[in-house]
């Protein structure tokens, strides 16, 4: 018998000595921003922030459910927070504090209704809360600004320290795609971890064995919307800007798109699939119906020859190579 | 109410649409006993199985478990009582390994853990340090030992379906519930299930509880029987009285023939 099972119960491409170049490489790639042009930073600072939203969407997928409305908590979350900062003239971390309070509250009254749903029938319904957030911000201009959206958004501002400029927002971001992914796989080499993959995995057993579907389910839900806020609100203070179409139905398809090519079942598949993918459409910007051609055809690839994601690649090849 | 029994099955029913599954069923069954539910296809017993572990809510009457009430609770809750079930078919996290399917079964007992309070098991008994010792108690009691670290899905049918009852017995129950134990089994592998079942009743104090269509191993094994036909309850008794009731004769036989005279 191995010595701690809890430990050695690691997620595919867990984490090991072995691992401790591709972690140099990670770490390599996060720092070429700082030595590099505008346009490489903005594209790095907009991977980080995809990377905390698909850990989020990570989260609630490994429990076994598939949230098409994600966008839609990252709107929730950066709406609050920039209309409260407004109202009441609320400091970032209050205010941040707020919002992720109030996506979290939304998240768990829909969820605790919502996730008695399975399969299609739960994308369904995420899909439509996603379009009716957006339709509730375009209708209440009054408040949101409706289409017109809220400009002027204020930098992060911490004690004193600004995040105003590329750089140092670049730090906070990378820190936040960091510290989720890190916590992504220290939950999952866990037994709250070996839980909810046990909910995805066989329900009935789960549920059998005194692991509440319902409970565990609504806990991914519920913390993965407030992460999806955290994001939201950090997106809000980076561009400066937010309108109901900075978090559409296609900004959530987008995600779950670089969670699948990522990696699904994998504490990495978000890293990964955020660094691969965020910045193509910068890149293909002269083309942008191609972009969403491109989306597509690597998605069916993926699911036809590859459906671990490229997180799951060097695991694949050393079981190919092992034959 | 007899102060030994543990399960009270009180006067359920369950209707599914127009079908009266189950029709006002009342048994019970004391603790450290060994009881059988029987009947022909179709005659309820699966729907009993659900309706007491909690898989269907009962449209009348209500289970006691230990004097408490627990009819209308999720499984999960059901569990957290001490009432612990297999399944019919096999049911494993096939990925995982024996030693790792077990270590899930007990995963809401860890104390250092929020699986617990997530899922509603405030009383935890097991902390992290001790998870390692209480997989290799439940392997032993169930001598999967050998194949501790196998991947659960290619083990062959009948390690698998014992598998399911050490997943079960990580949930550290006083009382199991089992669906069809020797469905599938071949004769070796069922007399070796009729002596693990015995040995938990023997030496793990569990009361067990079994639906099953082997006659021979429930003939064998069970101090009580009840038997449900089309979805009511017509006997009740030790091997011996069912064995000699006409009632159950007919049900399984078919009546005599100076019936229909």
């Amino acid at each position: 018998m191995q010595a701690n099972i809890m430990e050695t119960q690691a997620s595919p491409g867990g984490f090991g000595k072995k691992h401790i170049f591709i972690v140099l490489a990670v770490l390599a790639l996060a720092a070429l921003p700082w030595f590099s042009g505008e346009f490489v930073q903005h594209l790095a600072v907009l991977t980080c922030l995809n990377v905390l939203a698909i850990n989020g969407l990570a989260l609630i997928s490994r429990s076994g459910q598939l949230s098409l409305g994600h966008a839609a908590f990252m709107a929730i979350g950066a709406y609050t927070a920039v209309l409260l900062g407004k109202a009441f003239a609320l400091p970032f971390i209050p205010a941040l504090l707020v919002a992720v309070l109030v996506t979290s509250l939304v998240a768990f009254a829909l969820g605790w209704v919502i996730l008695r749903l399975k399969g299609v029938y739960f994308v369904l319904v995420t899909f439509a809360f996603g379009e009716l957030t957006r339709l509730v911000l375009l209708d209440f201009a009054a408040f949101t600004g409706g289409a017109n959206g809220i400009t002027g958004i204020p930098a992060i501002e911490v004690l004193g320290v600004s995040f105003a400029t590329r750089t140092s927002f670049y730090a906070l971001a990378l820190v936040v795609a960091i510290a989720s992914t890190w916590g992504m796989h220290r939950l999952f080499t866990r037994p709250l971890g070996h839980a909810i993959d046990s909910v995805a995995v066989n329900p009935a057993l789960a549920e059998a064995t005194g692991l509440s579907v319902h409970r565990l389910q609504i806990f991914c839900f519920v913390v993965g919307c407030a992460i999806a806020a955290v994001a939201g609100v950090l997106q809000s203070r980076y561009i400066g800007y937010i309108s109901p179409e900075s978090f559409n139905t296609s900004i959530s398809v987008g995600l779950i798109i670089m969670l699948v090519i990522g990696g699904r079942n994998s504490s990495w598949g978000a890293l990964v699939g955020a660094i691969v993918l965020t910045p193509l459409p910068e890149l293909f910007r002269g083309a942008v119906q191609t972009q969403h051609i491109f989306y597509g055809a690597a998605l069916i690839l993926i699911l036809r020859f590859m459906p671990g994601g490229l997180a799951d690649l060097p695991r694949q090849l050393v079981a190919r190579f092992k034959r | 109410m007899n102060t030994s029994s543990i399960l009270e099955v009180a006067n359920i029913s369950r209707r599914f649409g127009g079908l009266m599954a189950l029709r006002n069923v009342s048994f019970q069954v004391s603790r450290g006993e060994i009881v059988g539910l029987i009947g022909p296809n179709g005659a309820g017993k699966t729907t009993a199985f659900n309706v007491i572990t909690g898989t269907l809510p009962p449209t009348g009457g209500e289970v006691r478990y230990e004097g408490r009430r627990i009819s209308g609770l999720p499984p999960s809750r059901v569990v957290v009582a001490g009432l612990a079930r297999t399944f019919q078919a096999t049911s494993t996290y096939p990925k995982e390994t024996t030693a790792e399917n077990i270590y899930r079964g007990m995963l809401p007992r860890i104390r250092e853990s929020l699986v617990g309070p997530i899922t509603g098991r405030y009383h935890r008994d097991l902390s992290a340090s001790e998870v390692d010792g209480e997989i290799d108690r439940i392997l032993q009691i169930t001598d999967l030992q050998r194949w501790a670290n196998v991947e659960a899905g290619s083990l062959p049918y009948g390690l698998q379906k014992k598998l399911g009852i050490a997943v079960a017995l990580a949930t550290k129950p006083s009382m199991l519930l089992l669906d069809e134990p020797a469905a599938g089994l071949n004769h070796e592998e069922c007399n070796e299930l009729a002596r693990l079942l015995r040995h938990l009743r023997d030496e793990h104090e569990l009361t067990l509880l079994l639906v099953e269509h082997h006659m021979a191993l429930v003939m064998e094994l069970c101090q009580r029987i009840v038997v449900l036909v089309q979805g009511e309850k017509i006997a009740e008794g030790t091997p011996g009285e069912i064995r000699g009731n006409p009632a159950v004769i007919e049900a399984y036989l078919g009546a005599p023939d100076y019936a229909h005279a």
